[in-house]
Formats: structure tokens, C-alpha cells, sequence
């Protein structure tokens, strides 16, 4: 452990990770001893991250002290650079997907906002350092862990966010005012808003005749948000006859929807044939997980959902699903 | 206007589909660049290749060799030009000459350039391609014209063999297709006698009035060509391009009938290979998202068809825009919209390029949308292509299931 650190002090400049599997805890291995002691003679910023998961905890508990360790690289009391905005987010998985991260530089274009550093994705430890510069930050999803990354940032000084990135048409609505606010350009936010407003509206007046009237049911875990979906769905006269939260994690609350949606906690596979029969759905959405055969038109829900332009795939989805068959070719051949 | 390859391109794509046959053109250098290119790309031939790299600018190229006609020789006439071309071709190749729309409408007499050239045996002068006409119709011109003047007479009837007819060398992969496609019809006791256009020699074309049936793939391709068959008494039978599993199911199916002969072995390789295929999309839950996505597709009619199909019944993947390219049929137009129509998708008919997941058409038009942000992936469904496939990656048959899902799922 010794000569490989040593060896990667030489081969690398900046600071190093030091990260532990099972066995050197099982041996018996005293690595933070060695981690500190070869910090302290070479002056070099070098932290243990023990991972040994049958000593210290599961796979989040990695990921935590991982976290902790790249927080408090971020130094205090950074210059902040006006304009500029981090994207902060527990693993940028939603982000990343298609066109999600282009719909949403341009709505930081509105107000001219440039990012800085996605805070933790593909930044150099320079930027994680630097990190407190931005004027602003963002999380680019609302969830219980990202929220958690926050906070600890906030605690070094990456302070300051903005609402979280939206989904669909009325979330961004939301999202443009309340920046508009906060950035102190209302006038380009009204502005944003109308000519978003005037496009989706004869988007809609001109895919109302189609969809209208069809009846819906959205299967979906914990983390995703849902009440845009309805809201969207309920603009082209679509019927959400129910939410169906599956849980996958029992401590993380479903996101919220407003009253009169009909949501089911605990959704299971089971429930789909009853509700088939009882509400009549003309398409059931939702991951694949969650919707096997059902013998109606199905499929997932968009994934690129982010910013107003979500809704628009959110639609285009909807009706390519319903006239789409029921059951793909290749499914019914998977099993010969 | 129309960005699509022409009638010319047809001609000449032909010609250099026979693997010991050139294409000479009379006219300028703009006329017989990308004709070069196209050569040189989708039917290389080792020998043709300049051996030195400094040769190796497209005029030092000895495919489609010219008569670099000028402004000046279309006033004073440039035979004498292609009567040297012709003259420095070797004397055991088959030459075709065809002429640019600059020296056809000029009135060239090419014949005197042949005889002036003392180069007479083995050379023949192609009719003009009609101008600005479809690559489809200038391709079967030229190939029937060529395959009459190679043919010989028809000494015996070969029991159970066939000519592929339509398929060239602008089909993508076409040498995977041909392997393809010939080891399926092998299995089942049929042998491929000629695929005309596609990599068949000029004796091989010679022998091709024995063959006792020829398969219609492209129809847009070979329609003049299958009537010159038929004045030899060989019929011809449209089988089509087969698609996606249950396509070449068909196709295999079909063809067994009209021979008599049991598909059956044929049958159980694709029933396994599509097993093994929608396994893995099933338990990499690859599948899955491709439900409810669109597409454009823009193509060849025999193409597009049986493609729109297979990406709607075995992807649920929706047709957003169906392009065919200058050439179709009327009865090709009325069954795709007949099919469209079952769809729910009759509107794809009257929409140009729209915004989509997949714009599936030549690689160059499926790069072009890609990079300017009108689908999320362009699907390369024939040529030409900005690049070059060194694995096979044909959309056709079996091995075409595999190149399309790694287009559409992994990018």
C-alpha cells in the first residue's frame, strides 16, 4: 500500500484518494496510520476513503465519505464571479440524458448566466477548489441526496442556489419568474415566459383533438418528479386516472402532487390488471420495470424532461405510444 | 430541387459493379470526381489502387478514367481526347463508355473516338443516362444495355439458380448482403448464379440467361432489365428486401415455395439468432426505451417499405416522415400508404425532414441532421457514406437487425 502510494504521489500531482476494499480491513491493515503519515512527510494532500464494505457500511456510505472528502477540498472565502452559475447534483444522470442539458443552457441564456462547474462531473480538482466562485447554484434534481450535497457545500461556501432545474412547461414557468427575480431581470423573464407560452399553446390547440379524452395511468418510483406529467397531460384534455408510486426506498417520500390527483403509494405490479379493469386506461407510462405486457398501449415516460421542452416530448411521446402495438416485435420472441 | 444522386451516377455505378468491367467518361473532371470517389469507396479493387501515396489525388486513380474534355474542346470536339482514354485502357479490360450531359448534349460522336482509338474489341458505348433523371432508372438503362451486349445465348436451363436483380453497389455492405443472402438460398438448394450490378464479372453476366428464375429485390432497379431477361424466357419474381427477422422469414419462405423446396433450416437459424437478439434487448432492458420514439426515413422505395415496417411492428418506433427517394413507383407510393395508414401515420407522407429521434438515409444526410440538431441519432441506411464500413454494418437481412440496433440503442 506504501510503495503504491508513494508511486502515485510521483506520478501525480494534485491530491490523492486513497481508497480501501474488504481485505486490507480484514488483515488488519492500519491505512489511515499510513495515510497520515505519508501526508505528513511529504506534505501532500492525501485522504483514506475506507470502503472495506463489510466493516464500514454499504455502498452510500462510501459514497458519502467520497463526498465529504471532495467537499472539504472546496476552499472558503473564493472571489465569486457575477454571471456564472454550478450545476450541483448527486450523479447528473438526468442531466446528462439527450437534449436535457442543451434545453437548459438556454434557459440560463435568458439571463445570461454562464456555468461554471458541474459540482461532482468531470471537474478538475482546480475547480472543486474554486467551486465557491460561481454566483449561483443549481441542483440539477430535487432528491433527498442531492439536497444532502447541498448542504454540505453550503457549508463551505458554495452558497446562493436557485430554484431546482425544472421539468415541463409550468415547473419552468416557475423557475423563469422566480430567476428573473433573484437575478433582477423581471423583464426578461416575462418576455422568456410569453413567447414559450405562445408556442406551447398552439402546440397544444393543435394536438387537443388528438389525445383528448384519452385516459392514462403513470406507474413511477420515488425520485421522479410526476405533477408536471399530469399537468401536461391534463393540457392536451388527457385523464391521469392514477399515480402509482413504487418504492423502492422506504425513507424517500413520493415527490409531491397537488389534490385531485388520484396517486397509489406502494403501486405494485399486481395492482395493474385490477386497475386495467376498473379505470379503463387507454395507456399505461412508466418504466419498463413497472408495466411488463399489459396488453395496452405502454411505454416509458420521455427522458428528456427538463425545462419547458418536456413537455413538447412528453405529448410527442404520449401520441406515438397510443398508436404504437400494444407489444413490440422482439417481445414476443424473447422467449421463443 | 433534388440533392439525390442522378441518373449519370446510376450509369456509372453499373458499370463498376462488374468486377472486371471500367466505366470510361467522356467529359469533364467535375463530372467524374465523385464518380471516383463512389468507385474507389464501395467496390475497391486492390489492383486499382495508386500504390504510391503521392498518386493517390483523385485524377491519378485509373477507376471511371476520362476524357477531360475542356470549354474549348466542346466547341472544336473532344473525341480526339477520348480516343486516346480509350486507347490507354488495357486491351483485356471491358470498357463502357458513357458520356457527361456536357458532351451529350454536345453531340459527340463517340463511336468515331472508339474507331479512332484502334482499341475496338471489348469496348462499347453506353446510350446517353437522361439528364438530371433518377439513379434508379439510369442504373437499370445502363446494366441492361450492358448485360445485352455481354450475354451470350441461352445453352442450357441450370435447375434451381437465380439472378439477384436490383441490388448494386450503393447498397450498403452489399458484399455482407450477397454473403448473406447467398448462404441462406444455399441451404435450402439454390444456387446464385449473377448478381448483375453487384459484384459479378462480365462472364458470370455471360452465363446469367441460364439461370431457370431471377429474384426481384429492388424493382426501381431492375425493370428494364428483368423484360431483357424475359425475352430469353427466364421469369422474374419480386421477393423484395428482407427486413428484420420475420422479413427474411418471408423471403426465405417464398422463395422455398417457388422452387418447392423446405424452408425449414433457414426457418430455425433466424428463429434462434432472433431469439438470442430479443433476449439480449430484453435482459439489458435495451428495448424498452426505443417504444414511442419517431423516426424519419428517407430512401429507395424497395428499402423504406419493408424499414418503416419493421421499425413500427418489431420496435414500436412511430414514422414521423417517410421520404422516398425520385423513382418510386406509383404502386410503391400506394402500398406505403396503405401501411402508413394502418399506422395512424398517414400524415409522414406529406412531411419533409421533422424533428426526431432516428433520421434514418444515405450517411451523408443522416450525419448532416445528426449535426444540426434534428434527431438525436442518424442512421446511415445506404450509401453514400462519410465513412467507411470495415465491419460489415448492412441493414439487410439478419446481420442488418444487428447493425440497426446498434445504431438505434447504443449512441
Amino acid at each position: 500500500m506504501e510503495s503504491q502510494i508513494r508511486r502515485s504521489l510521483l506520478e501525480r500531482k494534485g491530491p490523492l484518494a486513497v481508497v480501501t476494499t474488504c481485505v486490507p480491513s480484514m488483515i488488519g491493515d492500519n491505512s489511515k496510520a499510513v495515510v497520515e503519515r505519508l501526508a505528513e512527510e511529504t506534505g501532500r494532500d492525501i485522504r483514506l476513503i475506507d470502503c472495506s464494505g463489510v466493516f464500514t457500511g454499504d455502498a452510500l456510505k462510501g459514497r458519502e465519505d467520497a463526498i465529504d472528502y471532495l467537499c472539504s477540498m472546496v476552499e472558503q472565502d473564493v472571489l465569486k464571479v457575477p454571471g456564472t452559475v454550478n450545476f450541483v447534483d448527486d450523479g447528473f444522470g438526468r442531466l446528462n440524458y439527450g437534449d436535457n442539458e442543451k434545453n437548459i443552457l438556454a434557459l440560463f441564456d435568458i439571463f445570461n448566466l454562464k456555468v461554471e462547474t458541474k459540482l461532482f462531473y468531470r471537474c478538475s480538482s482546480e475547480q472543486i477548489r474554486n467551486a465557491g466562485k460561481a454566483e449561483y447554484n443549481v441542483l440539477a434534481t430535487e432528491t433527498e441526496r442531492s439536497s444532502d450535497l447541498r448542504k454540505k457545500l453550503e457549508s463551505r461556501g458554495v452558497t446562493n442556489y436557485l430554484r431546482p432545474l425544472p421539468s415541463g412547461v409550468r415547473d419552468t414557468f416557475d423557475w423563469i419568474k422566480d430567476t428573473g427575480r433573484r437575478v433582477g431581470m423581471k423583464d426578461a423573464a416575462e418576455k422568456a415566459i410569453a413567447a414559450i407560452s405562445k408556442d406551447y399553446d398552439a402546440y397544444v390547440y393543435r394536438m387537443r383533438p388528438l389525445l383528448s379524452g384519452k385516459k392514462v395511468i403513470i406507474i413511477t418510483g420515488t425520485m421522479m418528479p410526476v405533477q408536471w406529467a399530469v399537468d401536461t397531460l391534463n393540457d392536451v384534455g388527457m385523464k391521469v386516472v392514477k399515480v402509482g408510486i413504487v418504492r423502492f426506498e422506504e425513507d424517500e417520500a413520493p415527490k409531491p402532487t397537488r389534490p385531485g390527483v388520484n396517486v397509489q403509494d406502494y403501486y405494485s405490479m399486481k395492482d395493474i390488471p385490477k386497475d386495467i379493469e376498473e379505470l379503463r386506461p387507454d395507456l399505461i407510462l412508466g418504466h419498463s420495470n413497472f408495466r411488463r405486457d399489459p396488453g395496452i398501449c405502454n411505454g416509458n415516460l420521455p427522458p428528456e424532461t427538463i425545462s419547458y421542452q418536456g413537455s413538447y416530448n412528453l405529448i410527442r411521446r404520449v401520441y406515438n405510444l397510443l398508436r404504437a402495438p400494444s407489444a413490440s416485435g422482439w417481445e414476443g420472441r424473447r422467449f421463443g | 430541387m433534388r440533392n439525390g444522386p442522378d441518373a449519370l451516377t446510376g450509369a456509372v455505378l453499373a458499370v463498376e459493379g462488374i468486377s472486371d468491367a471500367k466505366a470510361v467518361m467522356h467529359g469533364p473532371t467535375g463530372c467524374r470526381k465523385n464518380m471516383v470517389c463512389f468507385s474507389r469507396r464501395y467496390f475497391t479493387r486492390v489492383a486499382s489502387e495508386p500504390k504510391d501515396v503521392f498518386d493517390s489525388f483523385i485524377s491519378q486513380s485509373d477507376r471511371v478514367p476520362y476524357s477531360d474534355v475542356s470549354s474549348m474542346d466542346l466547341i472544336t470536339g473532344g473525341c480526339a481526347k477520348l480516343a486516346e482514354t480509350i486507347g490507354e485502357q488495357p486491351s483485356d479490360e471491358t470498357v463502357f463508355v458513357i458520356g457527361a450531359p456536357s458532351t451529350i448534349v454536345n453531340g459527340d460522336p463517340m463511336e468515331s473516338a472508339v474507331e479512332k482509338s484502334g482499341h475496338t474489341e471489348g469496348v462499347y458505348i453506353l446510350d446517353a443516362p437522361e439528364l438530371s433523371g433518377p439513379m434508379c432508372k439510369g442504373f437499370d438503362h445502363a446494366l441492361t444495355q450492358a448485360v445485352s451486349l455481354l450475354v451470350r445465348d441461352r445453352r442450357e436451363v441450370r435447375k434451381d439458380s437465380v439472378n439477384l436483380l436490383g441490388l448494386n453497389i450503393w447498397t450498403k455492405s452489399w458484399e455482407a448482403v450477397l454473403e448473406e443472402l447467398r448462404e441462406m438460398l444455399s441451404k435450402i438448394g439454390i444456387i446464385v448464379l449473377c448478381v448483375p450490378g453487384a459484384g459479378s464479372s462480365c462472364a458470370e453476366i455471360a452465363s446469367s440467361v441460364d439461370a431457370e428464375m431471377n429474384l426481384i429485390m429492388a424493382p426501381e432497379y431492375c425493370s428494364e432489365l428483368s423484360k431483357f431477361y424475359a425475352e430469353f424466357g427466364i421469369r422474374s419474381e419480386q421477393v423484395g428486401i428482407p427486413i428484420g427477422f420475420e422479413g427474411t422469414r418471408k423471403w426465405i419462405s417464398e422463395i422455398a415455395g417457388l422452387f418447392g423446396k423446405d424452408p425449414s433450416p433457414v426457418i430455425e437459424d433466424i428463429d434462434c439468432r432472433e431469439r438470442s437478439c430479443a433476449a439480449d434487448l430484453n435482459a439489458a432492458r435495451f428495448g424498452h426505451p426505443l417504444r414511442g420514439s419517431s423516426f424519419c426515413i428517407e430512401g429507395d422505395a424497395s428499402l423504406v417499405i419493408p424499414m418503416t415496417e419493421w421499425m413500427y411492428s418489431y420496435l414500436s418506433v412511430i414514422p414521423d416522415a417517410v421520404m422516398l427517394s425520385y423513382g418510386a413507383s406509383d404502386e410503391q407510393k400506394a402500398v406505403l400508404a396503405e401501411m402508413l395508414e394502418g399506422m395512424g401515420c398517414s400524415d409522414a407522407l406529406t412531411k419533409g425532414p421533422v424533428d426526431c429521434e432516428f433520421y434514418l438515409s444515405d450517411g451523408v444526410d443522416a450525419k448532416h441532421m445528426e449535426a444540426v440538431g434534428l434527431c438525436n441519432k442518424g442512421v446511415a441506411i445506404s450509401n453514400p457514406q462519410p465513412i467507411k464500413d470495415f465491419r460489415p454494418a448492412q441493414v439487410i437481412g439478419c446481420g442488418g437487425v444487428l447493425y440497426l440496433l446498434d445504431c438505434l440503442i447504443n449512441y
